[in-house]
């Protein structure tokens, strides 16, 4: 189920009450009780998903423990492949086959031949581009002895399946979130709030902002041959802050949701509009992700170690397959290639390691010189997520060519700017002012009494009535 | 956790007003069934117009509404909203009854005919709107089943004991527990709330044939609402395209072949009807030059081809006056003569049905030499 949707409206409630009322007094029945809502929350959307993801919590369950307990390297690298392969073989049959068969049919075209390719039609598991990631950061933790494997099943699905990060991420690490679970929880008010807040301010930048803006950039990209290049602009501003608060809004109720059951998740999104270089925003973007492929791809292929060519490849590498984890089209991969080619020459230069303090830390305003470079690294993103968008490389590239054209310089036409502007800004500003809290809602005591509650309040029924509840999939559930 | 939840307490205010102004405001009619249904069919039942009617089960209100009249009508028309637009412009001097229904299938006919034998009435005509989708055994039609108690009792009256493939139908359960969902529904409040800030009212009875809103006319055809009628034939184009892009188009998904059961069906009403002294009159409603346009150039909608040819058959080998045709260009209707991408205006549909040249060659070309 959605966690915009009336379902989880009534879920989440009775599940909380059942976790700390019935279930809370041992850790077995709450780890259990935890893993059966889990299911029940992935099992909402197709029944038939839940195979495949007991399937993979099995395989990684008894894979984990063969590496751990042979003897020979020989047969622990087995098991690792072994696990590894199959969990990328479930991901590239459900979500690469037909693109690469459609590729394979489209380049053997070019020669002049024609071959039938064949296809499947089948539905995308939806979260198996996360939980996999999930299994074999375990896995790979376990073959490189950071941890022991978990013994107690129970315990380790739930790692696996935990609902709030079921579906959408964050993505994860067996050492951070297996010792939370192998722990009995008991409840904390402060913890318990703030992560009721994180979920309201979630909640607002997904229904309000993200999916507001959903609605004028589908009207902007499918009529862009016909608009102004300046509303092209806006289509390509409006994504860029969709995007962003579909995700970082999801991130926010997933982390949030888990802090009232007593857990914290990983952190996914630091702000990352706030950055200064492609290399602050790669910090500060999915963070969950990037850092796994850095951990487990960039660091074994020999990472910033070794000659400035291998460097150079394992950058590429990197950015690559993280455009290709995120869709099954051609549109992700030069994503992928653009970041790339904007971090290549701060890698090149060492510059990629500059901005790792917060921008204008402890100052109101920005310096003019932080602004140009935040707006520059803006404008940069925003380019390479109108390929993201598109629904090819040809359109996106036509997209871009007719932003460079005259009417770049007219007034854009009148699309939700009204509604759209303000709540915009609104995110900025509250973001800006607490861009050294995990998330805008943690605020701090006011000498005047119930400034909250009315903040909270001017929130919710922001949400009722600015709120769009027409399309209510999150983008990266399509990953 | 007493301080949280106490806490939690505080947005109890917020829950209490959306389901109240989601249980009383109602907009889309889904706790206060047939309330709306009924008072539709009152007015038009005492021979007013009702305009600004919307989110109501039309099934309902057409049952309601056969119920209420009491003298026979002279003319019944039987169709979906594509034959909405037969008025009694159309037959003129003669009291029309026209039953269209929203996304209507063949179990609907079957069932509103089934109203109509119960009232004991004999209409001189009975008009059918033949769209190719009735024939379509995967036309994922499920509104019928509001009628089903009709239906089923039609089955029997022409003695068909096995029952014929259905469309799939959500069961009631979970009907019921979608409806409960929308007591806790922002989108739901959110629709109150534009519902009750633009004062929209509910239906009420007008003298004019067409107004802002959708109109339902005393003889049961509507006339459109007023953006819909002002639409230029760019705007229409571009719902027509709209129209084909949807996919599959309109009822016509899977659509392999003939439904053999539903031509059963469709067969042994007819003759159930003509046996009873009443004439049956089919109508083909056209679609617009550009849907039509892609439906015979695309191989998998073929059968709605077979679909007319079937039915301008039955037509020959019944005796029965028909016209239309899928095919716009059959009339000489351009784009301009379209609401969208399968409603022909009312003046399309009126030529249609006046165009007596064609109908006489339908006639010379059955074995029905009578003259209309």
């Amino acid at each position: 189920m959605l966690f915009n949707s009336v379902e989880f409206i009534i879920f989440l409630p009775i599940v909380f009450l059942l976790y700390w009322f019935v279930f809370n007094k041992q850790l077995k029945w709450q780890n259990a009780f935890l893993l059966l809502a889990s299911y029940f929350f992935y099992g909402w959307w197709d029944y038939r998903f839940l195979f495949l993801l007991m399937f993979s919590t099995l395989l990684d369950y008894y894979t984990g423990i063969k590496i751990h307990n042979s003897t020979s390297p020989k047969s622990r690298k087995f098991w690792l492949f072994l696990s590894i392969t199959i969990n990328l073989g479930f991901l590239c049959v459900f979500k690469y086959f037909n693109f690469f068969t459609d590729s394979i049919g489209s380049v053997v075209s070019l020669f002049g031949y024609k071959i039938d390719t064949w296809t499947l039609k089948i539905l995308l598991p939806v979260g198996i581009s996360f939980y996999t990631f999930h299994g074999i950061s375990y896995i790979v933790d376990i073959y490189k002895e950071r941890i022991k494997p978990q013994l107690n099943f129970v315990e380790y699905a739930v790692f696996v399946s935990f609902f709030p990060l079921l579906v959408a991420g964050p993505i994860e690490r067996a050492t951070h979130l297996l010792p939370q679970i192998t722990k009995k929880r008991e409840f904390d008010y402060s913890r318990a709030t703030d992560g009721l807040s994180q979920m309201l301010w979630g909640f607002f930048k997904k229904i309000v902002i993200a999916d507001n803006c959903a609605t004028y950039v589908n009207q902007i990209f499918d009529n862009y041959h016909t608009l102004p290049a300046s509303t092209l602009v806006l289509g390509a501003v409006y994504f860029a802050i969709q995007i962003y608060c579909d995700f970082s809004g999801y991130s926010d109720i997933a982390l949030g949701c888990a802090r009232l059951f007593g857990m914290e998740l990983l952190r996914n999104f630091a702000y990352p509009y706030f950055s200064r270089d492609i290399a602050e925003f790669w910090r500060r973007w999915h963070i969950s992700l990037t850092t796994w492929f850095r951990d487990y791809l960039y660091i074994p292929l020999g990472g910033s170690k070794g000659s400035r060519w291998a460097i150079i490849r394992n950058t590429f590498i990197i950015f690559l397959v993280s455009g290709f984890w995120h869709g099954a089209n051609w549109t992700f991969i030069i994503w992928g290639l653009l970041n790339a080619l904007y971090f290549m020459p701060l890698l090149l230069t060492n510059k990629n390691r500059r901005n790792l303090n917060l921008a204008s830390e402890g100052q109101l305003f920005p310096s003019l010189k932080e602004l140009f470079q935040m707006i520059s690294t803006f404008i940069l993103v925003s380019l390479t997520w109108v390929f993201f968008r598109a629904n090819s490389v040809g359109q996106a590239i036509d997209y871009i060519k007719h932003i460079f054209s005259a009417s770049l310089f007219t007034m854009p036409n009148d699309v939700g700017l009204k509604l759209l502007g303000p709540v915009i800004v609104l995110l900025f500003v509250a973001e800006w002012l607490q861009r050294d809290k995990d998330h805008a809602l943690r605020l701090p005591e006011f000498k005047l009494p119930y400034v909250r509650t009315a903040i909270f309040y001017t929130l919710i029924f922001g949400i009722i009535f600015l709120g769009n509840f027409g399309s209510n999939s999150f983008i990266y559930f399509q990953f | 956790m007493d301080k949280f939840l106490k806490k939690c307490c505080l947005i109890l205010p917020v829950i209490l007003v959306l389901i109240a102004v989601n249980y009383f405001v109602d907009p889309g009619n889904i706790f206060h069934p047939g309330k709306t249904e009924k008072g539709i069919a009152n007015y038009m039942a005492e021979g007013k117009n009702v305009t600004n009617a919307e989110n109501f089960d039309d099934r309902m209100m057409r049952e309601f509404l056969l119920n209420s009249i009491n003298t026979s009508p002279d003319v019944i028309v039987i169709s979906s909203s594509r034959g909405g637009f037969i008025s009694s412009n159309i037959f003129p001097g003669k009291k029309i009854s026209n039953n269209f229904l929203r996304g209507a299938s063949l179990e609907d006919y079957l069932a509103l005919y089934d109203i109509v034998e119960s009232k004991k009435w004999k209409p001189a005509k009975i008009v059918f709107t033949l769209d190719p989708w009735l024939l379509n055994d995967n036309n994922e039609a499920v509104r019928w089943m509001m009628l089903e108690k009709n239906y089923n009792s039609m089955l029997k009256k022409l003695n068909i004991t096995n029952t014929p493939a259905i469309s799939k139908t959500a069961p009631t359960n979970s009907l019921e527990f979608e409806k409960a969902l929308q007591l806790v529904s922002f989108s739901y409040f959110k629709q109150a709330y534009i519902y009750l800030r633009k004062n929209k009212r509910a239906f009420y009875p007008t003298d004019n044939r067409c107004n802002e809103g959708l109109t339902y006319l005393a003889d049961g055809s509507m006339c459109y609402d007023k953006q819909r009628r002002k639409n230029s034939i760019k705007a229409v184009d571009k719902l027509a395209v709209n129209y084909i892009q949807d996919e599959p188009v309109y009822c016509l998904g899977r659509f392999s072949k003939l439904s053999a059961a539903k031509i059963v069906l469709l067969e042994k009403l007819v003759d159930h009807i003509k046996s009873q002294g009443i004439e049956v009159e089919f109508y083909l409603p056209p679609y617009h030059p550009m849907v039509y346009d892609y439906l015979t150039k695309t191989p998998k909608y073929k059968e709605v081809f077979a679909a007319e040819a079937y039915y301008v058959d039955l037509a020959k080998r019944k005796n029965l006056v028909y016209c239309g045709s899928f095919n716009p260009a059959a009339y000489g209707l351009n784009k301009s003569w379209f609401y969208d991408g399968m409603h022909a205006k009312e003046k399309a549909v009126e030529l249609i049905f006046k165009s007596t040249a064609i109908k006489e060659a339908h006639l010379i070309n059955s074995t029905n030499k009578e003259k209309i």
